[in-house]
């Protein structure tokens, strides 16, 4: 009699301790891999997705606000003629340099125990970052800029 | 009924006495777990965010960085402009000075090269002076620019990531610093040379026409060639190339072999062609015109060197000019001696006959004179000069207003000696051969001459304000700046009240109210409230420290959390004040700093 009423309540907490564990190991592997790709990602200059990271990973435009600080900033110095100019071109560049940031959106899946209702749920990982910089030749450069005024 | 005494030997119901302790032991391991799980995953997180804010930030001030080199290129491109113009002028200075010189060598031929010469000369010039106002107010506005990115972007950089930090808080609690330890917040620049600037403008062209034209070798390997020799010229020509000003006006030294003699014409055409505005071209194009025509008539015969049949060869005439020119301005005593004599030459035989007494010199037999040149020595000349013909140089060409009058310069003429005579008896002739040199018609001697590129149309400027950015040499301290060091590091500290309490309850629980047992590691407890990380911006890249804020290769990465020495330790304690603990954080911190594997 013992038996039927304790078993299921050590099922239910082993169960429960499976569960806990699961979806612990999905969480840090869903946040491992969202900072992995992450990384990855931002040290390739956000050009290339990393191989695994695919559907992963997505440039934003978070860092933006920078690049309206120091425009407003050359507005305010640059005066005459010339200063609404030089603003005009490099305010492109400036959105280009500081407005390139990335964000990984993760998931990963885990089983909830049978006593639980079964089924799959997922765990989600979130990172963000700048896009990180790549060396560049001065063709490169060329290339970039061209971008920058053509887009 | 069941009596009591049965009831203590009744063991029914004994294992679920037991499996209900069990119970509520595995719940408690049960929340246990979760506590540490939570914990684990805060921590992971809060660590997260410091890495992600403190790396995000210094790619901000990579980008920064990277944005200044690409202002720098692009006033180095804005002024290429101007530089490619002038040394367009400059090559048709020297092409006049060259073709001036080779006047007479090539007997006027090249003062044809002259008038289109001048016309591209003045043309560039005044283009130059057209584009030279707005070219400097661009450079003058990406100047502010400059200053602007460097001033701005660290402030707003270290604003957002904090902001950041903020929104993206696990918990309410959660507060960050990011920070940088320079006493002034900004990058870590200064102002370069305007002649740096100069040079890279002088370099670029080249560079991109090597890179351009990279699929043709040859042609990209001397444009490649040229970047050097031409970076060196402008950056050393900066006041004549880029007209930034300077201490003294520039001069071209040329050398070259200059050609004589040089007529007052062709002096004059010289002259007006490299200092004469574009007012004075036809004036230029007219007195160049004339002296060309004057070099070809007095052009002498190729085979005797005489004056040409059809030219006028009347006293004063071209040919006549040109003879007293030559034996005057050839004259081999002149400094710098000349090298390359042209001259006419004649051989000749003259009897002498011995009368007893002295020997009598018939009338010469003259053949026909010869166009000769001699190379390392001059025909005439005093000994030490080893001429090639005689020693003397006669410089009058006649005494008389007599065209066909002409004293050699030279003659090797030796009369017999009166020993010799005497041996024959008088009536005994002799007959002398000799050389005499008749005329000069032209030497060329080595020579450096200075052309002046001053130009009075060029505006001088100081360039200070138009400067390209170069890494700093020294901080504001006075401390040198290197790659690595406190200028370029970036900290992040957050502060959070980590979930720990479920464990505590759990253990306080089982310990029954007893007192918990001191916890050697109690004193990094507060420790653990804390996330620190830092981050450091570099020039990846194996170029000397010129080239550093001349190619994009600036980057970001992760470096170990260490404390700073010095006044930039100030900033640090200042930064974690800002922060609940901070301070309590930073004096544990410096306790246990050797322990931290970060």
């Amino acid at each position: 009699m013992e038996a039927v009423v304790f078993m299921p309540v050590l099922i239910i907490i082993l169960a429960s301790v499976y569960f806990v564990r699961n979806q612990v190991l999905a969480r840090q592997a869903a946040e491992a891999k969202a900072r992995t790709c992450a990384w990855a990602y931002s040290m390739q200059n956000c050009d290339d997705i990393p191989v695994g990271c695919e559907g992963f990973v997505h440039e934003t435009r978070d860092g933006g606000a920078v690049a309206q600080k120091i425009t407003d900033a050359l507005s305010r110095s640059t005066g005459g003629i010339i200063g609404p100019i030089i603003s005009g071109v490099l305010k492109p560049a400036l959105k280009a340099a500081f407005g390139r940031s990335l964000e990984a959106n993760t998931q990963v899946s885990f089983v909830r125990p049978g006593v639980y209702g079964g089924s799959t749920q997922n765990a989600q990982g979130r990172y963000q970052l700048a896009c990180n910089l790549k060396r560049e030749t001065a063709p490169d450069v060329a290339k970039d800029a061209w971008n920058v005024f053509t887009h | 009924m069941r009596r009591p005494g049965r009831l203590r030997s009744d063991e029914r119901g004994a294992i679920m006495l037991i499996a209900v302790f069990m119970a509520i032991f595995l719940v408690g391991l049960l929340y246990y777990m979760i506590g540490i799980s939570q914990a684990l995953l805060f921590r992971e997180k809060f660590q997260d965010s410091a890495d992600a804010a403190v790396l995000s930030t210094a790619i901000f001030h990579a980008r920064a960085m990277n944005l200044l080199v690409f202002i720098n290129i692009i006033m180095a491109a804005i002024l290429s402009v101007l530089v490619t113009v002038k040394l367009l002028e400059t090559l048709a200075i020297i092409g006049i000075g060259i073709a001036a010189a080779l006047a007479w060598a090539t007997f006027g031929a090249t003062l044809v090269a002259i008038p289109p010469l001048n016309t591209l000369r003045t043309t560039m010039n005044e283009i130059y002076t057209n584009l030279h106002d707005p070219v400097f107010t661009a450079l003058t506005a990406l100047h502010d620019a400059a200053d602007v990115v460097k001033d701005v972007t660290p402030a707003a950089a270290l604003a957002l990531a904090e902001a950041d930090l903020e929104t993206n808080a696990i918990l309410p609690s959660t507060h960050g610093v990011v920070f940088g330890t320079r006493a002034k917040q900004d990058l870590p620049v200064a102002d370069d040379a305007f002649s740096e600037l100069c040079g890279r403008a002088g370099k670029l062209p080249f560079q991109i026409a090597s890179d351009a034209l990279s699929s043709i070798p040859p042609i990209s390997i001397i444009f490649s060639a040229l970047e050097g020799p031409m970076y060196q010229l402008t950056k050393s020509l900066s006041d004549w190339f880029c007209g930034d000003g300077g201490s003294s006006p520039p001069t071209y030294q040329q050398q070259l072999d200059r050609s004589y003699p040089r007529s007052t014409e062709a002096l004059d055409c010289e002259k007006r062609s490299l200092t004469g505005t574009k007012a004075d071209l036809a004036a230029t194009e007219r007195v160049c015109t004339d002296s060309q025509s004057e070099e070809d008539a007095a052009k002498p015969d190729p085979d005797t060197g005489g004056c040409r049949q059809g030219q006028d060869c009347t006293l004063g005439g071209p040919y006549d000019s040109h003879v007293i020119m030559a034996r005057e301005q050839c004259d081999p005593t002149s400094q710098p001696s000349p090298y390359t004599y042209d001259y006419q030459s004649r051989d000749s035989e003259v009897q002498y006959e011995w009368t007893g007494k002295l020997w009598v010199r018939h009338t010469p037999v003259p053949k026909t004179p010869k166009y000769s040149t001699s190379n390392d020595h001059p025909p005439c000349g005093s000994s030490n000069m080893h001429p090639t013909i005689a020693e003397g140089y006669n410089k009058t060409v006649r005494k008389h207003d007599d065209v066909t009058e002409v004293i050699p310069v030279c003659s090797n003429e030796e009369p017999p000696t009166t020993l010799f005579g005497a041996k024959g008896g008088p009536g005994t002739t002799i007959t002398v051969k000799y050389t005499e040199v008749l005329q000069i018609l032209g030497c060329k001697r080595h020579e450096t001459k200075d052309i002046d590129l001053k130009d009075s149309s060029q505006v001088s400027d100081s360039g200070s304000d138009k400067a390209p950015k170069k890494v700093q040499e020294k901080d504001g301290d006075g401390n040198a700046v290197a790659l690595g060091d406190e200028n370029f590091q970036l900290r992040a500290i957050l502060h959070s009240d980590v979930p720990s309490g479920v464990p505590e309850k759990v253990m306080q629980l089982a310990l029954w109210n007893q007192a918990a047992p001191e916890n050697p590691l109690s004193a990094v407890r507060s420790l653990g409230n804390f996330s620190i990380a830092e981050a450091e911006y570099f020039y990846d890249g194996a170029e000397s420290r010129s080239e550093w804020m001349w190619n994009m290769n600036w980057r970001a990465r992760f470096t170990r959390f260490r404390l700073p020495t010095g006044n930039a330790m100030s900033q640090v304690e200042d930064s974690c004040g800002a922060i609940p603990e901070g301070r309590a954080f930073l004096d544990e911190f410096k306790k246990f700093s050797r322990l931290f594997a970060h």
